[in-house]
């Protein structure tokens, strides 16, 4: 940042006045901009000339707000270690994509029926050494790929010419949609790229293409297609390899690079995107969301969608891999109101943690006039409760305020169930004035009577300090 | 403080039209409030902040922005209602706290200063054998509680001003006169001219910028600060300052040539001092990173601690 002369620093201190200072009141409407313009310019113009009430009004922020908006980094990390209904297909899909990635980030995938269109084969060639049954390296493949992987149509039943010469077309464009059409088209899919690639054998060469396309998405296919089509010539010296040999190759492949190197950058990045289940509120944002899912743009919906997809086939679960949810926040505003935002906190919507509150809520909401409308603690005041922590893992979700209040909701604040933590004999009493979640099931809450109370289950039972 | 500012007719007819909405927006009967002596406030509200010439619909408009809620609950509670009271306890009790420790930002000072705004809420002044309340000032511009941390700031600040002067004295007393002027800066060799062709374009600046300006290289306080003060964004404020840096140098040297000063010792006399300034804006700058940057790192380790074990089973 560019300075300025000290004399100007000088002579606007110099200009200090001595004047009556605005009152406590005027201060805190500047603050929190509710001043009109007239009275503003006066505030502000006093401001320029008094360092005490500079100083004031800096001390007067509100410490940040958001003192309890989970981090998107803590509940992702929390996430995992949920259920295990969520984490197993997320780490399987994990799995999968990596393999798919790996193997596209290293190889060319291509089809060529000038070569053998009597005889389709599977052909793979693997150049890093380990496995390389038809060891010549290829000449116009690209030499910063370690590992290149040929695979060509393995059908049983040969393929048409015009059967193959689309299936190349599609493949050179590198379409999003491709994935989708093939796996229409294939009734055997397993879940994970590299059963794939094992059971199905002939079928996985075909098949494996396909698969590229599914589950790497947008992103891993247009890496895949400029060397598809450079690579067709390259097709042309790969011989003799049978598809018995394509498919053990596509196994120890499998094996050694889609599984063992899933900790690969690549890897990271497509188990984010194809496993939502385990970041449930962290997906990364893609402009890819499905729009039924945008419309319904609520954590708990989307989680509960996550949840029945993630049973269902590969096609839904692709669907799903692309489903974003903006990490739902939550804070307490001055008024202490609940308050939840689903876009980063652009936006904040009130909670309610019952519904007798929601109606008089919006009876309060109908009756407000425009210019008290945007008087939010008018909302709050009808209520008289007063939320004084929040904190949030994931979808599990805790507030608490005055008088030992205490709600719980395991759905991102779908529904809510109110907690009165207590343990031989003893409740908890006072308001609630922290509450901390290092994961989902470990919590630790404070109150306004000194008393702090733990529980290592998620809520069901609780232990006094 | 009604009888000391005149009520324009303007403010008497709106708030006699607008009372029992307004009552029922304050929740004036729960709280014990009677509706004659919150018209009174009301007005007495709307005289102290609209020009006395305002017409009926702005004085309407005006009400209607006021936090009556609160406003009426601060009135209650200085009033001596006790339900408001309590009201008032399990609401702020805690925030209040909160609030003094963020400023004090140490315990002890912070417990002493909510205790001592505690006791001018309560109203320990006696006026002609009446209570005061500190509460009865509150107006309802602002949130209550944004008052209540203006108040304790404004405490905070006068104690400070209070402490630092102590302070010097006693350093004045102890260590003799050597510690008692920090080696008076050298004052940059300045014409007047130069004086006045700055105090002319600080003049010539919208408040708003040399409130920026003052905040920023007078008080120390960080870009972020300042953009809280003016509830922006810190990338405005930044912008803002280096656009306003730029532009007040480039004025100033205009005017000062155009008063016939050569440009070089213009040039000269502004950069005076212009290296002891920079280490100022260093260490301002230096302060910028926010307390939770570490904890938020640490958070980043677990989750890739919780991750990589996943991705090698």
């Amino acid at each position: 940042m560019e300075d300025v002369p000290k004399i100007v620093l000088k002579r606007l201190q110099q200009t200090a006045r001595a004047e009556d200072h605005p009152d406590a009141n005027l201060l805190t409407a500047f603050a929190e901009e509710s001043l009109a313009e007239y009275e503003r310019a006066r505030v502000v113009e006093h401001l320029a000339q008094c360092s005490d009430c500079r100083e004031v009004v800096a001390l007067a922020v509100p410490a940040s707000e958001s003192v309890a908006v989970a981090a998107a980094a803590v509940a992702a990390a929390s996430r995992p270690s949920r259920g295990s209904w969520l984490s197993w297909p997320g780490l399987r899909w994990g799995v999968a994509a990596a393999g798919i990635v790996a193997i596209i980030s290293i190889g060319i995938v291509q089809y060529t029926q000038r070569q053998k269109s009597a005889a389709p084969a599977a052909n793979l060639m693997a150049r890093n050494g380990t496995a390389a049954p038809a060891a010549q390296p290829l000449p116009s493949a690209p030499a910063a790929s370690e590992t290149q992987i040929v695979v060509l149509p393995a059908e049983k039943e040969k393929p048409s010419e015009a059967q193959a010469k689309e299936r190349k077309k599609d493949l050179s464009n590198g379409q999003n949609n491709l994935g989708a059409d093939r796996l229409a088209g294939s009734p055997s899919q397993n879940l994970s790229a590299g059963r794939a690639l094992q059971g199905g054998r002939s079928v996985a060469a075909g098949s494996a293409a396909s698969r590229i396309g599914a589950g790497a998405g947008g992103g891993a296919v247009p890496k895949a297609a400029p060397p598809a089509a450079d690579s067709s010539a390259a097709a042309g010296n790969l011989k003799n390899a049978t598809p018995e040999e394509t498919a053990k190759l596509a196994q120890n492949l499998n094996a050694s690079q889609a599984v063992e190197v899933s900790p690969a950058p690549q890897t990271v990045v497509v188990e984010a995107q194809a496993a939502p289940v385990t970041a449930t509120q962290e997906g990364p944002t893609s402009d890819q969301v499905i729009e039924n899912q945008t419309q319904q743009a609520s954590p708990y919906n989307s989680a509960k969608a996550v949840g029945a997809i993630a049973g269902k086939d590969l096609a839904t679960t692709q669907n799903a891999s692309k489903l974003t949810v903006a990490p739902a926040r939550w804070s307490i505003n001055a008024d202490g109101a609940l308050q939840r935002s689903l876009d980063g906190g652009k936006t904040w919507v009130y909670v309610n943690v019952n519904s007798e509150l929601a109606d008089s809520r919006s009876q309060a909401a109908r009756t407000a006039d425009n210019a008290y409308e945007n008087n939010k603690s008018k909302v709050k005041a009808k209520l008289n409760m007063i939320f004084r922590a929040v904190a949030a893992n994931g979808t599990e979700v805790w507030a608490g305020g005055s008088a030992t209040m205490l709600y719980h909701s395991a759905d991102s604040g779908a529904h809510w169930a109110r907690v009165l933590p207590s343990a031989e004999g003893a409740t908890l009493s006072g308001d609630i004035t922290r509450i901390e979640f290092s994961d989902a099931q470990h919590g630790r809450i404070a109150t306004s009577s000194g008393e702090v109370w733990i529980t290592a289950d998620d809520g069901q039972t609780w232990r006094r300090q | 403080m009604s009888a000391a500012i005149p009520i324009s007719g303007a403010v008497q007819s709106a708030v006699a039209e607008m009372l029992g909405e307004l009552c029922a927006k304050g929740g004036c009967a729960k709280l014990g409030l009677s509706r004659e002596s919150f018209a009174a406030i009301l007005r007495a509200v709307a005289a102290k902040y609209l020009p006395a010439e305002a017409s009926e619909a702005e004085v309407r408009v005006f009400l209607l922005t006021l936090r009556l809620d609160e406003l009426a609950l601060a009135r209650a509670c200085a009033a001596g209602e006790n339900s408001a009271w309590e009201i008032f306890l399990t609401r702020y009790r805690e925030k209040l706290y909160q609030s003094a420790l963020h400023i004090a930002r140490e315990d002890s000072a912070a417990r002493d200063l909510a205790d001592s705004l505690y006791a001018e809420l309560y109203g320990t002044t006696l006026r002609d054998g009446q209570r005061v309340s500190k509460l009865a000032s509150f107006t309802g511009r602002g949130s209550l509680e944004g008052w209540l941390r203006t108040v304790l700031a404004q405490e905070f600040v006068n104690r400070y001003r209070r402490g630092k002067r102590l302070v010097s004295l006693d350093q004045e007393i102890e260590d003799g006169a050597q510690f008692t002027a920090p080696e008076a800066e050298p004052e940059p060799t300045v014409n007047s001219r130069l004086e006045s062709c700055v105090d002319a374009a600080l003049a010539a600046l919208p408040s708003e910028d040399r409130f920026v300006l003052a905040a920023y290289y007078l008080d120390g306080r960080t870009l972020a600060e300042v953009a809280g003060m003016l509830g922006v964004h810190e990338s405005t404020i930044s912008r803002k300052m280096d656009k306003l840096a730029k532009s007040l140098r480039k004025e100033i040297m205009a005017s000062i040539v155009r008063q016939g000063v050569d440009r070089r010792a213009a040039e000269e006399a502004l950069e005076a001092d212009v290296r002891d300034l920079r280490v100022n804006i260093r260490r301002s700058l230096g302060q910028e990173s926010p307390p939770g940057a570490f904890s938020e790192k640490k958070d980043a380790g677990r989750l890739e601690g919780k991750i990589a074990p996943r991705a090698e089973s």
